[in-house]
């Protein structure tokens, strides 16, 4: 049965998550006729290849390096354009040869490209500042076709709705999103919330994020995946944020890589 | 537990902060007001945190009666009181039409502005400014 499962797999399409954050650091720039570009090295380990709930090859890991280069320009404070491109290093998978043995696949070079027209409806109050947000996203075939393809060279509409506050301490952001693909990808659901603490540091600050994501996708697949997140305001052009997340629950409606952690570390200048 | 604590905060952000409260805000403005020289004081809404002040740099820090050497870019906040300090040029006055507009384009709400009369706290209404102008 694995064997004819690995068989399968070759063919399955790898499920990956199209980024919510929007550039730059999903914040900036809130003035008109600003604008940024972030830069994200992304690397990403699963632990095991996964089948519904259970682990159907244990051992059976997918690394994955990605850059994502990203760019935000607000022409009025209420109207922003985002770009992101990513772009793969190195994706390294291990998939059942069906002879019980393993077989390496690999994969690199450019992604499918999002582009996104977030519209934001500000809030000031007596200490508390926020936004709602509405927006509609694109995704553009750019990557190549091949058995294995991180980004499946597919076109995809999607749409995006946000809540998020500051106070003097504490950050709130919460977003959902939908997305429909044009072939066989299935659509994809994203729920996530981040808590953050604000704080000052000789000149600079920062906030100290709890964040919480869950992947929903109509095959069955669905993620919870939360972890830390460090954000730092160098000064008013360079930012940066450090991210954990660990998957502390995997389901998989395909074959397909589970049980992992993700890193990224961005950099963004704003202007 | 974490949805209740965030309905909490949500509340008590509705309420505002009890650091932003009126009367704290005007014992703050009044002991910054006779601590600096050459600045303007102002009130703005929603400016609490300090990524806030990032786009009243780049917006405020751009206008020709604003001493950009001073704190930074010429601006200075405090993001419990959301007072805002304005660095002026020496003999320069402040416009405050102007400077209402830079903080609405970067994203927040300037309500009032501050002075010493006698060494008492008066309050000005930028709603009142822009209705006689």
């Amino acid at each position: 049965m694995w064997g004819r499962l690995g068989a399968c797999g070759a063919f399955v399409l790898s499920a990956f998550s199209v980024p919510a954050d929007e550039p730059i650091m999903n914040m900036m720039p809130r003035w008109d006729k600003g604008w940024g570009l972030q830069l994200i090295d992304e690397y990403r380990h699963e632990g095991d290849l996964l089948l519904g709930n259970r682990t159907a090859y244990s051992g059976f890991t997918e690394d994955v390096h990605l850059l994502h280069f990203q760019g935000v320009y607000t022409w009025d404070r209420s109207v922003r354009l985002t770009y992101k491109l990513p772009y793969v290093l190195d994706a390294r998978r291990e998939m059942p040869d069906g002879l019980g043995g393993k077989r390496v696949e690999h994969d690199s070079g450019v992604g499918d490209a999002t582009l996104a027209l977030p519209l934001k409806k500000y809030l000031n109050l007596d200490g508390r500042s926020g936004s709602w947000t509405f927006k509609p996203m694109l995704l553009v075939p750019l990557a190549g076709d091949d058995n294995y393809e991180i980004y499946d060279n597919e076109w995809g509409v999607g749409i995006g709705l946000g809540y998020e506050f500051e106070m003097h301490r504490l950050a709130f952001v919460s977003s959902v999103s939908f997305w429909a693909y044009e072939n066989e990808k299935p659509s994809e659901s994203h729920l996530s919330l981040d808590l953050g603490y604000n704080f000052s540091a000789r000149g600079t600050n920062g906030t100290l994020f709890w964040e919480t994501d869950y992947h929903h996708e109509d095959d069955g697949s669905e993620t919870l995946l939360a972890g830390p997140a460090l954000y730092w305001n160098f000064n008013d052009t360079l930012h940066m944020r450090l991210e954990w997340k660990h998957d502390f629950h995997d389901r998989q409606g395909t074959l397909d890589h589970g049980n992992g952690d993700r890193y990224l570390l961005s950099l963004g200048i704003v202007f | 537990m974490v949805v209740t604590g965030l309905v909490l905060a949500s509340a008590k952000a509705a309420d505002g902060d009890p650091d932003a409260k009126q009367e704290v805000r005007d014992v703050a403005a009044l002991k910054r007001l006779k601590k600096r020289k050459g600045i303007s004081l102002l009130y703005v809404k929603g400016l609490v945190c300090p990524s806030c002040a990032i786009g009243i740099r780049v917006k405020v820090g751009k206008l020709l009666f604003v001493d950009s050497a001073r704190y930074k870019r010429g601006v200075d906040m405090d993001t419990k009181t959301q007072l805002l300090t304005v660095a002026l040029l020496p003999g320069v006055k402040a416009e405050t039409r102007s400077l209402s507009k830079a903080i609405t384009d970067a994203g927040y709400e300037a309500v009032e502005w501050y002075s010493l009369e006698r060494g008492k706290l008066k309050t000005h209404s930028f709603a009142v400014a822009k209705k006689s102008k």
